[in-house]
C-alpha cells in the first residue's frame, strides 16, 4: 500500500517545529485572508515567507514527490481550466500560484505540528463556544486531517487494483464511475471501521486530551514579525 | 455521540474536503464534488454527523487549510461569491439528515410489522429522495441571493452563474448520493448502532 506523507506530522528539531501551535493557526489564518488583499508584488512577499518557513521546517519535499505529483496535476488542471474559461493567462498563473501558497501553508501547519498539539490548540480557541462541545470537535478536527491522506491513499489503491485487472478502458463510463466510487466509499469505511476499533480497544476517552502546549518568548517573537510583514504589506500599496 | 460517531464525522468531512478537489472552474461558482459528499453525509449519517462534519469542514478551510474548491482555503471565502454555498451546506445536510432519519425510522416500524416488505424500501427511498431533492435546493436558495448580492448583478445573471450550469450535474450528484446511501446505509447503520460492521448489505 502506497503510504501518504503529506499532510502528516514529520518530526524535526526546528524552529518552526518548537513554535506554539496557536501561534502556527493564527499565522495560517492571517495569511490565507490577506493573501486575496494584496496585489501580485505583496502576493510574492507572502509566498516567499511561507516558504522560508517550509524551508526553515525542512519540510522533506523529495520524499513528498509522489504525492506532490498529485497536487502538481492539480495545478495544471486548476491553471488550465482557469486560462479557458477566462481567456487570459496571467491571472490563471496567479490563481495557480495561490493554490501552491495555501497548499504551502496547509502542509506547514500540519507537517510541523504534532496531532495531539494541534487538537490542543483548536480545543483553545473554541473553548469559550460550549455548545458545539469543543472538545470533541478539536478531536473530530484533528481526525479530519489525519483521513485526507488516507482518502487520497485509497483512490490511489483503487485505482492501481483496477488497472492491475486491466480495468482501465472508458466503457459505460456512468456505470463505471459508481462503481469506482463505492469501491473507494467501502475501502474508506473499512479503515474508518478499523480506527474506531483500535480506538475503542485503548478505552479512548475523547472527553481527556492529552499533552500540554506552553507560549515562550519566541513564539511571541514569530507572531509580531509577521504580524508586522502582514501589517507593512497592507499599508504600503 | 460515541467514539464511532465521531470517527464518521471526521471520515465525513475529510470526503467534503477531498470533493473540493475535484472541481471545474466555469465562472465565478466551479462545479465541486462537495454538495456529492455533503448529501452523502446527510443520507447516510443523519443530521447529528452530518452538521458537525460540515461544520468541521468549514472550520478547516476558515482556518486556511486547503480544502474548498479548487484546493484552496481563507475565511474570505465566506465573504467572496461562494460563500453563500459554503453557507447553505449547513442547511443543506440538517434537512437531508432529517428525511433520512425519518426514512430509517419508518423502515425499520414497517419492517418490524411485516419484514421484507418492499413498501417498507419504496418510502425509505422516496423519504432519502426528498430530502436530498430539498437539500440541494438549500444550496441555491441561500448560494444564488448571496452571489447576486457579492458581485451587484441582477437575478438572471445570478441564475446564469449560480444555478444554470449546476442543475444536471446536480442532478447526477444527488442521484449518485442517494445510490451510494442505499449501498451502504444498513453498513453504517449497524457499524453506528451495534458493532456488527462487516455484515453484508
Amino acid at each position: 500500500m502506497a503510504e501518504k506523507l503529506i499532510f502528516h506530522y514529520q518530526a524535526r528539531n526546528s524552529i518552526i517545529h518548537r513554535i506554539d501551535p496557536r501561534i502556527k493557526i493564527i499565522i495560517i489564518f492571517t495569511i490565507s485572508a490577506a493573501m486575496f488583499t494584496v496585489n501580485p508584488l505583496q502576493f510574492a512577499v507572502l509566498f516567499g515567507y511561507v516558504l522560508s518557513g517550509c524551508l526553515i521546517a525542512r519540510l522533506p519535499f523529495t520524499r513528498y514527490k509522489k504525492e506532490l505529483r498529485f497536487f502538481f496535476l492539480l495545478l495544471v488542471v486548476i491553471v488550465l481550466s482557469r486560462w479557458i474559461s477566462s481567456k487570459s493567462l496571467i491571472p490563471s498563473l496567479y490563481y495557480g500560484a495561490r493554490f501552491i501558497l495555501v497548499v504551502a501553508a496547509g502542509l506547514l501547519l500540519t507537517d510541523s505540528t504534532a496531532p495531539e498539539d494541534l487538537t490542543l490548540a483548536l480545543y483553545w480557541f473554541i473553548r469559550p463556544f460550549k455548545f458545539i462541545n469543543p472538545k470533541r470537535t478539536a478531536i473530530q478536527f484533528n481526525l479530519t486531517v489525519s483521513f485526507i491522506p488516507i482518502i487520497f491513499d485509497s483512490v490511489l489503491e483503487i485505482r492501481e487494483a483496477r488497472k492491475s485487472r486491466l480495468d482501465n478502458t472508458w466503457r459505460k463510463p456512468v456505470k463505471r464511475i459508481i462503481s469506482f466510487s463505492s469501491q473507494i466509499f467501502d475501502l474508506i469505511l473499512q479503515k474508518a471501521e478499523e480506527i474506531s476499533y483500535a480506538l475503542e480497544s485503548r478505552l479512548f476517552d475523547e472527553k481527556i486530551l492529552h499533552g500540554s502546549i506552553a507560549f515562550r518568548k519566541t513564539d511571541f517573537i514569530v507572531l509580531i514579525l509577521t504580524i508586522g510583514i502582514i501589517a507593512g504589506l497592507l499599508l504600503v500599496r | 455521540m460515541n467514539i464511532r460517531s465521531t470517527v464518521l464525522t471526521s471520515l465525513f468531512a475529510a470526503l467534503i474536503a477531498a470533493g473540493a478537489y475535484i472541481s471545474v472552474p466555469i465562472g465565478p461558482v466551479p462545479i465541486t464534488l462537495q454538495t456529492f459528499f455533503i448529501l452523502t453525509a446527510g443520507i447516510l449519517g443523519g443530521r447529528k454527523i452530518g452538521v458537525s462534519a460540515v461544520f468541521i469542514y468549514l472550520v478547516a478551510g476558515s482556518l486556511g487549510l486547503p480544502v474548498f474548491s479548487g484546493g484552496t482555503g481563507s475565511i474570505a471565502h465566506f465573504f467572496g461569491p461562494t460563500g453563500g454555498y459554503l453557507l447553505a451546506s449547513i442547511p443543506a445536510v440538517y434537512i437531508t439528515g432529517m428525511f433520512s432519519e425519518f426514512g430509517t425510522k419508518m423502515y425499520h416500524i414497517l419492517n418490524d410489522q411485516k419484514p421484507q416488505m418492499m413498501r417498507s424500501v419504496i418510502i425509505q427511498t422516496s423519504l432519502v429522495t426528498a430530502g436530498a431533492i430539498l437539500g440541494s435546493l438549500m444550496f441555491y436558495c441561500i448560494g444564488v441571493p448571496w452571489l447576486k448580492i457579492v458581485l451587484k448583478i441582477d437575478w438572471v445573471k445570478a441564475y446564469g452563474f449560480g444555478m444554470g450550469p449546476f442543475l444536471i450535474g446536480d442532478a447526477i450528484k444527488m442521484i449518485a448520493a442517494i445510490s451510494l446511501g442505499s449501498l451502504f446505509c444498513s453498513r453504517v447503520y449497524n457499524f453506528l448502532h451495534f458493532g456488527a460492521a462487516n455484515e453484508p448489505t
